[in-house]
């Protein structure tokens, strides 16, 4: 595929640079500064989240309540959550997509730039609420408990917490808020602002997966809003939604949560596939196996994944019809996943392999969100999933989902596209140190976990019995050496930015094979504006 | 497609497709106080 | 760029025999599902370990084919990249091939599944009914036929102690070889009775009644606890069952009844009791069920749980006092505990808070003011 930028005279109303000091960033509309600006959030919101892992792993290390209190402890556990989601993945996915997008599609900016600016800026006042949530019972004593539920929020529990929880939904709310309207931008871009010849069906792979992730987050996280609006009515107005004695339901929470929740975790994964969707048919030199297919399975997954919410729930007491409805739903699931991974595998078959760091996170990826997919297909049997509910069983399995499944993504795309973002290669040696040591800590951490699951280890809980010492440990250990690695991957980040070998246009030798994205016809960095006339694809 | 990167025309259509978008997720926001809980009610599991 | 030949290798595979080795260390250290002990959860393990087995088979088969393209499709080793794989008729067939074969799969686990669900679904007649009720943090079990009431509560031990955190004062007592209904319900906010070995969990909602069953084949004591996070003392509040034979069950039952009526009858007779008998019992309540909240000097959790040590309401009437412990405070974790707990042992709780931790109230409550409070 060839690029002809098309010739027109040359006005030069777009030519001045960006504007110097804070307004650069605070009134940005630019795709590129907006979209840096999501990646450096997602990293603080990493450490900020990571934090607090680390003090769940230091409590769980031995038997005993050592270091705070219960409330405490599930304040923690409830926050990881929140901050590693709405936080870390969503939007350093969305700063991927504010940088790419436009590259790839060869568009100059984002189809709503000023919408843009306001989706990132609510990002900050929402974390700002989440942090006083946390400080709430400090700051305002009397107000009752810290927020102590988990991430699900569920009533009655959050109905008993204290003026944190109403910190919390507020700042649900904003990011509700941010991820519609970065959401509403990225669909409009995809439609609207791709160049002339740049057919849908020669995007490459992420701006599709973004496609699906967006309209999934459209039409799913008003839902969340609405519950969690509904929980603020029951708090302070009088209301009865989930409280049985007014004739509401705390059943239903748990129904609008995960209608949200479910379809939330294929926002967290497609970006990754996306993702991977580049970095494997690079690195292979071979085109991707199977474009259509892998387009048309994403679609299918969001589809299914909006129906088959309830899988969450199974131990609430649903008519056997239901169950069995959201237990079949939930197997098939298995086969867009399964012919997604088994394209990948494809695409290395018969390629020719070198094994960059990017390259590497996504073998890794294959492999262990396989293993995720399998014991998925186990929960989601309903009688065994009755034995493995609310287990440590559970939180093995989504972390597998999602640590490898979206953060490692995140991690190749960041080290597949830092070349292109700061005009300087990355230290491949430290890249693979880095690589190893997270893939053999992340293993040592949440691997023990299905077995202490399977033991009946409940998730959640400060304090267990001595029967659970030994995996406890390993995986304590494995969770430190896991969080230090994160300071190697800042380091890098922070040494490519700085400096380092300059970086081609095009820095890898395998990434115009298939479906390119217009990002490589540009100079590494890329001017501040690209693309001010429409280049032409053929 | 775009036909030129500066175009009222293409604001227009960007405007109209927000729009759109935008009111879907306004009816998900209904539906979340509105379908659900009839569902749940006993209207569509046998 | 290249790195070595072992480029590929699961950590996960290399793990998994460490995971075992620990096993090995510890006889009693459970690494799966634990032994079923009732004819349902037996049903339920089974599929497990089905889906186990095709799940590791998967694994193996995606995880040699990763290894062998990693080992064949080099490019130090000078592979050439095949740019017609995917139009080959593999490659236009693949999308059908793959689906298939997982949709084969898919069914085959979802059949079987779908058949064990039913069992867990069966609603035929129990010979024993046992309600569960859920309350931060303990659980108390009604027979219904029997009029027969078990609080459990969790026993303090140290936490080197094997049964740390995995035993109760007074345990749910069942025959083995008869059909048992669970009743789940709640007082409060949501909880999950769970005992893998005899029951497949359902969750206990406030307001609602859930169902399970077990039919108990061994003998034995069968340890588990809450698994629906119900706040700080979510990890404080074992479920503990001992199944006995059907003759040692009615044994129990009869010695079970002859004891409540002996403590129904103490409680509800007009004598006026003393100072110290009250502050005594008192205590023993507190312990049971106030103190996982109000802790046990009276200091509570600040901003958490009030303290009763130097509170208003311990301090001020007595009234005031009965009034909270009868009817609780809505909107908070504070229960109300009249339908628990009877005239004697409330009149005595609350003689105890009144005259503990420094309070200085002085006055004695008795069972006739709890009556008339009521």
């Amino acid at each position: 595929m060839s690029v002809a930028t098309a010739h027109d005279d040359h006005h030069d109303s777009h030519d001045h640079g960006p504007p110097k000091g804070w307004q650069r960033w605070v009134y940005s509309t630019n795709h590129k500064d907006i979209g840096t600006m999501y990646l450096f959030f997602a990293l603080f919101m990493l450490f900020f989240g990571g934090a607090m892992a680390m003090y769940i792993r230091a409590e769980l290390f031995m038997p005993g309540v050592q270091l705070a209190n219960p409330d405490f402890y599930n304040n923690m556990v409830t926050d990881h959550a929140l901050v590693m989601v709405f936080g870390m993945v969503m939007p350093a996915a969305a700063g991927m997509a504010n940088w790419m997008i436009p590259l790839m599609i060869g568009a100059p900016d984002m189809a709503l730039p000023r919408l843009n600016n306001l989706s990132f800026w609510l990002l900050p006042a929402a974390a700002l609420m989440l942090i006083l949530s946390i400080l709430a019972p400090y700051l305002f004593p009397g107000s009752g408990g810290p927020v102590n539920t988990g991430w699900t929020l569920l009533p009655p529990l959050s109905i008993q917490n204290g003026i944190g929880m109403d910190f919390t939904i507020f700042a649900i709310h904003m990011l509700g808020i941010s991820s519609i309207l970065a959401s509403i931008n990225i669909v409009t871009t995809i439609l609207n602002m791709r160049a002339p010849g740049m057919t849908m069906m020669k995007m490459p792979l992420f701006v599709w997966a973004w496609f699906f992730t967006a309209l999934l987050l459209i039409a799913v996280m008003p839902v969340l809003a609405g519950a969690v609006t509904m929980l603020l009515f029951d708090r302070h107005f009088g209301t009865s939604f989930f409280d049985a004695a007014g004739g509401g339901d705390p059943i239903l929470f748990q129904h609008l949560f995960w209608f949200f929740g479910h379809p939330e975790v294929y926002v967290l994964l497609l970006p990754s596939i996306g993702v991977l969707g580049l970095v494997i048919p690079t690195f292979a030199r071979k085109p991707l196996f199977g474009y259509k297919a892998l387009v048309y399975g994403m679609g299918v997954l969001a589809v299914l994944g909006m129906v088959v919410w309830a899988h969450h729930q199974y131990t609430i007491g649903m008519s056997l019809f239901a169950t069995n409805y959201f237990m079949i739903g939930t197997i098939l699931i298995s086969i867009p996943v399964g012919l997604m991974l088994m394209n990948f595998i494809f695409t290395m078959w018969r390629g020719s392999m070198t094994f960059e760091t990017p390259m590497l996170f996504g073998i890794a990826i294959i492999l262990m969100f396989s293993f995720a997919g399998v014991t998925g297909v186990m929960l989601a049997v309903v009688p065994a999933d009755m034995q493995y509910h609310d287990t440590m069983f559970v939180v093995a399995h989504f972390h597998y989902a999602l640590i490898p499944g979206a953060v490692f993504g995140l991690y190749a795309g960041v080290f597949y596209w830092l070349p292109k973002w700061t005009g300087h290669m990355y230290d491949e040696r430290l890249g693979k140190i880095f690589f190893w040591w997270t893939t053999i800590s992340f293993n040592i951490t949440f691997f023990p976990q299905h077995f202490s699951g399977l033991a009946g280890m409940p998730r959640r809980i400060v304090d267990y019995s001595i029967q659970y010492t030994e995996f406890n440990m390993i995986s304590s250990i494995g969770g430190f050496l896991f969080g230090l690695s994160h300071l190697l991957f800042l380091y890098i980040i922070i040494q490519t930015i700085r400096g380092g070998k300059k970086a081609p246009d095009k820095p890898w030798e395998g990434s115009q094979i298939g479906t390119p994205g217009l990002e490589w016809t540009l100079p590494s960095p890329p001017p501040f504006h690209s693309f001010t006339q429409a280049p032409v694809v053929k | 497609m775009m036909k030129q990167p500066d175009d009222d025309k293409l604001r227009k259509a960007n405007l109209r497709v927000a729009i759109i978008l935008g009111a879907i997720a306004l009816l998900a926001m209904a539906y979340s106080f509105v379908f659900l809980p009839k569902v749940l009610s006993g209207g569509l599991v046998p | 760029m290249v790195s070595k030949n072992k480029t590929g290798l699961p950590a996960a595979l290399l793990l998994l025999p460490l995971g075992l080795l620990t096993s090995i260390a510890r006889a009693d250290y459970g690494y799966n599902l634990p032994e079923p002990a009732a004819t349902l959860t037996q049903e339920i393990f089974d599929l497990h370990m089905l889906t186990t087995v095709v799940g590791t088979v998967i694994m193996v088969i995606v995880t040699a084919m990763i290894v062998y393209a990693l080992y064949a499709y080099r490019h130090d080793k000078g592979a050439v990249p095949d740019q017609n794989f995917h139009t080959s008729w593999f490659g236009r067939w693949a999308w059908v091939l793959v689906p298939v074969i997982v949709l084969g799969i898919d069914l085959s686990i979802a059949s079987s599944a779908s058949s064990t669900l039913s069992s867990v679904e069966d609603r035929s007649k129990a010979d024993v009914t046992v309600k569960v009720i859920g309350s931060q943090w303990k659980w108390t079990y009604e027979y219904m036929d029997d009029d027969i009431k078990v609080v459990s509560n969790l026993k303090k031990l140290e936490p080197t102690d094997p049964l740390y955190l995995r035993d109760v004062d007074d345990p749910l007592v069942l025959p083995t070889g008869q059909r048992v209904r669970f009743l789940l319900t709640s007082t409060d906010v949501l909880h999950n009775w769970g005992v893998a070995e005899i029951v497949p969990k359902k969750i206990n909602i406030p307001g609602y009644i859930n169902e399970t069953w077990a039919h108990i084949t061994k003998e034995g004591t069968y340890r588990g606890q809450c698994y629906e996070n119900c706040g700080a003392g979510h990890a404080f509040m074992p479920a503990v069952v001992r199944a006995v034979s059907p003759a040692e069950y009615q044994q129990w039952k009869t010695e079970r009844k002859a004891q409540q009526a002996q403590a129904a009858a103490e409680a509800s007779s007009d004598k006026a009791w003393a100072k110290e008998e009250l502050m005594a019992k008192g205590q023993e309540i507190y312990t049971k069920n106030c103190m996982a909240c109000h802790q046990a000097q009276g200091q509570g959790i600040p901003g958490v749980f009030p303290a009763l040590a130097g509170s208003k309401i311990a301090n001020g009437a007595a009234a005031d006092h009965i009034n909270i412990v009868v009817k609780g405070k809505t909107g908070t974790a504070m229960a109300a505990w009249g339908p628990q707990l009877n005239d004697l042992d409330i009149a005595a709780v609350v003689t105890f808070e009144r005259n503990s931790w420094g309070n200085t109230a002085g006055d004695v409550v008795q069972p006739k003011d709890i009556k008339a409070a009521r």
